[in-house]
């Protein structure tokens, strides 16, 4: 049987900022998607251009920044024919209607996404009836069902609060209501947890994995956190100066890590009583190049452990099946494709 | 961090510094002499931070951001301080490195010539001597460093300012610290811009460690960092404490980090110590229902053990330090709470196994910790 296609689809997406100091390729060729109603966690450390990603995906890349090569392909239904966003005009009328509406997306810092001089339902009230033919009252009262449904205490009251009357958790669930008051297809949430509490971060995962399976939402989250990847993921990408080194199902990528990058992100998390019995953390040597100074071939090949001279420095390797959804981008991985 | 004398301005002007406020202890003449093998004993330590506002700023709002804490430091040791942003960890170190200064409670020191001193009621004239063997590693890289001064500068301005060394001296101990936290020599021209986030964490902590200290409290020093960063600077603080005989206060809410380098831990609420013991105990076997709310909190790093979703989580937040509910803090949080946790604040008390913990039920309760299953299927893969 032919699986579904998936709601989103991106292939070779290609995003670049022409600065002064020359050329950033922050997103250069990366390929995956995500499945109808699945959560699919894009990891890396800061400067893989795991933000840019999804910031691509809705055409809000900071300037002078933009996509530049690749395709986007979004489905909201099988009916339809998928639309390729990375076509769209980033300030036109058509991204505009998805944006916000279809995709919508949570940061890492509520305050960036929120107005400190508006009140929260104000900015909600002005979502809604942006993307919808409410009138004001029956927006307000939508408006009050959201923030009930992302568990903010007295809904009805915090209404007409700032911000800066509620705490770090009360922004980011105000925050995840605004953007889940249109009822998206996709939720792109950008490390939505990273600046909370660990108790806090908790209660926002659990929120969100139930607002997921009531509204049939798909999710993109973007993380750094290994733990939090294992905990929500169906399927995990892993990047690294902007390309997709490798994807598959959760359960996969932390039991058989295939490229030496996951394998190495994975060692370097300290396990429970692993110190008492006298194993040191691994370590990757160096630490992410500058945007400017990319290696030439594999991109990981001067901090990488397998790394062969004469063949990782010079040609990039190719992007090998290793099975269902299941991809690596290595030289190693291409070599056992061929032999077995 | 440049410039000491802005620190001092800066927690003078937020702190309670009227001289008859500060509690006039009993036996405060003659304070028992500390006990063998302990490098610093905070005892009933309390830092309140006083606001004044309305009408001729007389309604006062009193943050008890530490409200009567008390905990040995042992002589090498790392002890990790823990806890949700809020409950006083911050306020802990810098009490201890004197940039706060307590407003009541002791910090007795044992000096490196050997003699007993209590840094919380020490006149500023004296504190130097002891700034040079207590030190401070800080979170962020970024905003710790001079970005118009050279690495070299950077490493240098303590040893200056200490009159420590000079001329050729001075040189060679700024490429001596820069070894010994793994950056090149080489470098030491360039400015902290240049510099990635854990090279600059590098920086920051051979200028910490340029005077020789005995004591570093480093507060979330790993935090703002990658994790494979993370992983080469945790493995560097383990290195340097076992070549220096170094004792560390680790301040981290990174519990997956505090159990990985700390031998001890104390687990704080509200400005107040709730549970104390050695790593292996806080973590398989919490005594008490905050630290195994927090524990439970912790994603674990393995997707066939979901935690977070099939859990349900510690709800609500922490309470306002000025204005935390009577009785135990923690009681509007607490799964477990009876009445007389609604008025009755539980004392810190020492169990029958040495453990510390402030529960009224820690010995009916039998709470999870985290097991190391993890880590034994781990064993097996590398093995």
């Amino acid at each position: 049987m032919e699986p579904a296609p998936p709601i989103l689809h991106v292939e070779n997406l290609r995003t670049q900022f022409p600065t002064e100091t020359g050329l950033v390729k922050a997103v250069d060729g990366a390929s995956f998607s995500v499945s109808r109603g699945k959560t699919v966690c894009v990891v890396g450390e800061s400067g893989c251009g795991k933000s840019v990603t999804g910031r691509s995906i809705l055409q809000i890349v900071d300037r002078p920044g933009q996509v530049v090569g690749g395709r986007i392909l979004w489905r909201p239904n099988d009916a339809h024919e998928p639309t390729d966003l990375a076509a769209l005009d980033p300030r036109g009328d058509e991204i505009r209607r998805i944006r916000g509406n279809e995709i919508a997306m949570v940061f890492q810092e509520p305050m960036t996404s929120l107005s400190p001089v508006h009140t929260i339902g104000s900015q909600i009230v002005e979502a809604i009836r942006l993307h919808t033919d409410l009138d004001a009252d029956a927006a307000r009262a939508r408006t009050i069902e959201v923030l009930e449904h992302v568990g903010l205490p007295r809904p009805a009251d915090r209404f007409g609060a700032y911000t800066f009357q509620l705490s770090g958790g009360m922004r980011q669930r105000a925050m995840i209501a605004m953007a889940l008051a249109c009822d998206p297809r996709l939720l792109i949430a950008d490390e939505p947890t990273t600046a909370l509490d660990v108790t806090t971060q908790a209660q926002i995962l659990r929120l969100l994995a139930r607002l997921q399976a009531e509204m049939e939402m798909s999710v993109l989250f973007v993380t750094h956190d290994m733990g939090v990847v294992a905990q929500i993921a169906d399927e995990v990408v892993v990047m690294y100066l902007g390309t997709v080194v490798e994807t598959g199902p959760t359960e996969q990528i932390f039991a058989e890590p295939r490229h030496p990058y996951t394998r190495a992100l994975l060692d370097a998390i300290p396990r429970v009583g692993q110190r008492r019995r006298g194993r040191r953390l691994a370590t990757i040597r160096g630490s992410v190049p500058g945007p400017h100074s990319r290696p030439t071939g594999c991109p990981f090949h001067p901090r990488c452990d397998y790394a062969r001279p004469g063949t990782c420095d010079t040609r990039e390797p190719a992007t090998v099946a290793l099975g269902a959804r299941r991809h690596v981008r290595c030289v190693l991985a291409e070599e056992e494709v061929a032999v077995g | 961090m440049t410039s000491r004398s802005t620190v001092m301005a800066g927690s003078e002007s937020t702190q309670n510094r009227s001289p008859g406020r500060r509690a006039t202890r009993p036996g405060a003449a003659g304070p028992a002499p500390m006990a063998d093998g302990n490098l610093l004993e905070v005892r009933n330590l309390t830092m309140h931070f006083t606001q004044r506002s309305g009408w001729f700023r007389r309604t006062r709002r009193v943050t008890r951001a530490v409200d009567g804490i008390s905990f040995d430091v042992r002589t090498g040791e790392t002890l990790g301080l823990v806890g949700e942003s809020g409950c006083g960890k911050t306020s802990t170190g810098r009490s201890i490195i004197r940039t706060y200064t307590p407003t009541g409670g002791q910090l007795r020191y044992r000096a490196a010539d050997g003699t007993e001193v209590d840094l919380a009621t020490m006149p500023s004239s004296k504190l130097p001597e002891y700034r040079r063997q207590i030190r401070m590693i800080f979170q962020d890289p970024f905003s710790a460093l001079n970005p118009r001064m050279t690495a070299r500068d950077v490493i240098a301005e303590p040893l200056k300012v200490n009159k420590v060394a000079g001329g050729r001296e001075l040189d060679d101990r700024v490429v001596e610290l820069l070894r010994q936290v793994g950056l090149r020599p080489e470098y030491r021209d360039r400015f902290p811009h240049a510099f990635s986030g854990g090279e600059r964490q590098r920086l920051v902590i051979a200028r910490a460690l340029s005077l020789n200290p005995r004591l570093v409290v480093a507060d979330e020093a790993v935090s703002a960092l990658d994790v494979s960063v993370r992983a080469q600077i945790l493995e560097l603080l383990v290195d340097l404490q076992r070549q220096q005989g170094l004792t560390y206060v680790f301040i981290s809410h990174d519990l997956s980090v505090v159990e990985y380098l700390c031998d001890r831990v104390a687990v704080m609420y509200v400005g107040k110590v709730v549970e104390l013991g050695s790593t292996e105990e806080i973590f398989a076997r919490p005594r008490h229902p905050y630290t195994q709310a927090l524990l439970a909190a912790v994603p674990q790093p393995d997707p066939t053990r979901r935690n977070i979703l099939t859990q349900p989580p510690l709800e609500g937040e922490v309470a306002d330090p000025a204005d935390p509910p009577p009785g135990c803090h923690f009681h509007p949080r607490c799964p477990f709470a009876q009445e007389i946790c609604r008025t009755d604040a539980p004392p810190l008390r020492t169990t029958s196994d040495g453990h510390q913990v402030a529960c009224h039920f820690a010995e009916q309760l039998t709470l999870d910790g985290l097991t190391g299953a993890t880590a034994g299927r781990d064993d097996e893969q590398q093995a």
